[in-house]
């Protein structure tokens, strides 16, 4: 099941990691659904994505997303106390999975719909991919303005095929 | 002689440098001034220098280095590092230091511990001044019991 | 959470999920870089406690990161929580060392960790200099991890040491100090 992108959020609200897959059919499944059994049987030839109308950046869609998650994650808490947390939500076109750490470093995952829950693979991604090749690289700042560090080769092997396990499954 | 009858206790230990030079020194006895001690120390590097070559295998142990006389004898122990311990019995028994190697042992142990502060100078330029160091040396002096006594 | 919970976590990770290293090694290692540090900087020993914190906090900014992922905790019930936690399990699994809490304030603000043993300071003979002695906490270090730590979840504290064996005291003690609660950064204001 495909995976459409992925961010980290730092504790001053900063992204300062996004990795995007499957541009193509993150868009046709958004307006599969829309469109409401429209017929789109397979993707154009042609190298032009279906561009939704209105489409953002990279770096404002994570902008977004922060808000997004950032209100619902502070709604729960004040719905059910400080402790409690969302684990995800899902529209007709995807499905929103979060992790947070103790730290306040924010993991956010886009897949599809059907994607089964991926709290514990984003769990996974922050001890086994962000602390040991981010956290524990001593040549690495500590903070990651602009990201700064983040994106190193050890960090995106390990996450290109943590993705490709998960896909597969 | 009535000294025979008396139980063999150290009267000195002392550690040279591997160039020889005098580190620490540490007199345990009323009967002979500490100059005595210094001397006699000295002439054991002369006898370590001479067994050295003979001593084949990488044992530390010198053993009975030599006896001044019926109540004094020295006992030596070399580290690979070229560090010399010599300790001074009175009234020694006739084992041929093998009563004095648990001390060497305990002494070379004290030793690493002093080296490992990371506030040592070893540089082998001056003496060892270590409070610690010091009553450590004098624990295991007072706790030396020579097995073959019996005690 | 109990403190028998605690304990047991502390246990289990330090058993499973810790690689081990020579203690001697990181004994003398941390031994040679305040020996160095009292050489650099001549002696000044508020300095070189200074600079020890320092250091500290910027291995604890990270170090917290790898403690909540060897262990999986979530946040703590509460200062007094987190003191259980920082003793049973974070020094457990760093320095396998278990120090006591104890001395708490009447407002649940502050405590003390009493330190019966530390490997930092094996062999440690502080210099003789008559001031190093009354001046120097040479375990500094371990003030400026807490403070780094903590205020990544949020607290930030002030730790000091108390007491020092090393300086001939009769115990080793640290002093913890729960300023305030950090507040959630909020996103800059939409444009």
């Amino acid at each position: 099941m495909p995976i459409y992108s992925f961010y980290i959020f730092d504790r001053h609200c900063e992204c300062i990691y996004t990795k995007q897959w499957h541009e193509a059919e993150r868009y046709q499944s958004a307006a599969a659904a829309t469109a409401r059994r429209a017929s789109i049987t397979s993707a154009p030839d042609g190298v032009s994505l279906p561009q939704a109308p209105g489409r953002l950046s990279v770096q404002d869609d994570a902008k977004l997303i922060f808000g997004v998650v950032f209100s619902l994650r502070n709604m729960v808490r004040k719905l059910s106390g400080p402790d409690d947390s969302f684990i995800s939500f899902r529209t007709n076109g995807y499905k929103l999975h979060y992790y947070e750490t103790p730290t306040n470093l924010r993991f956010v995952m886009l897949t599809d719909t059907k994607m089964s829950n991926l709290r514990a693979a984003l769990h996974q991604i922050y001890v086994n991919l962000y602390v040991e090749f981010v956290v524990k690289n001593p040549l690495s700042p500590v903070e990651h303005p602009g990201g700064v560090g983040v994106g190193v080769e050890m960090f995106e092997y390990g996450l290109e095929r943590f993705i490709k396990s998960i896909e597969a499954e | 002689m009535a000294s025979s009858l008396l139980p063999p206790r150290i009267a000195c230990v002392a550690i040279i440098g591997k160039k020889n030079s005098p580190l620490f020194l540490s007199t345990f006895t009323k009967s002979r001034d500490t100059l005595f001690f210094h001397f006699l120390i000295h002439t054991t590097l002369d006898i370590f220098t001479l067994r050295l070559p003979s001593k084949t295998n990488g044992d530390s142990d010198f053993g009975l280095l030599y006896a001044v006389d019926e109540e004094l004898a020295c006992y030596g122990w070399l580290t690979n590092t070229g560090i010399k311990f010599v300790v001074a019995v009175e009234n020694p028994t006739s084992s041929g230091g093998e009563d004095l190697k648990p001390v060497f042992r305990a002494l070379q142990t004290a030793y690493i511990r002093l080296v490992c502060n990371p506030f040592f100078e070893n540089d082998e330029l001056g003496a060892i001044k270590s409070k610690r160091f010091q009553k450590e040396v004098g624990d295991i002096v007072e706790g030396w019991r020579p097995g073959s006594r019996g005690e | 959470m109990s403190t028998t919970k605690h304990a047991r976590i502390g246990e289990e990770v330090w058993k499973s999920r810790v690689d081990k290293v020579n203690a001697e090694l990181v004994t003398l290692t941390y031994g040679s870089i305040v020996q160095q540090l009292c050489k650099d900087l001549e002696g000044d020993y508020t300095e070189v406690n200074k600079q020890l914190d320092k250091m500290g906090y910027n291995i604890g900014l990270r170090l917290i990161e790898d403690f909540l992922a060897k262990t999986n905790m979530g946040r703590c019930n509460g200062f007094r929580d987190t003191a259980e936690s920082i003793a049973k399990i974070g020094f457990k699994i760093f320095l396998n060392i278990t120090p006591t809490v104890t001395n708490w304030s009447a407002d649940n603000k502050s405590f003390s960790l009493v330190f019966e043993e530390n490997p930092l300071a094996d062999f440690v003979e502080l210099p003789d200099d008559g001031r190093a002695q009354n001046e120097l906490w040479y375990s500094n270090i371990l003030c400026g991890v807490l403070r780094g730590a903590l205020e990544m979840v949020q607290m930030q504290v002030e730790a000091h040491f108390a007491s020092d064996v090393l300086r001939g005291n009769d115990s080793t003690e640290m002093r913890v100090e729960l300023i305030r609660i950090i507040d959630d950064e909020l996103p800059p204001g939409d444009e």
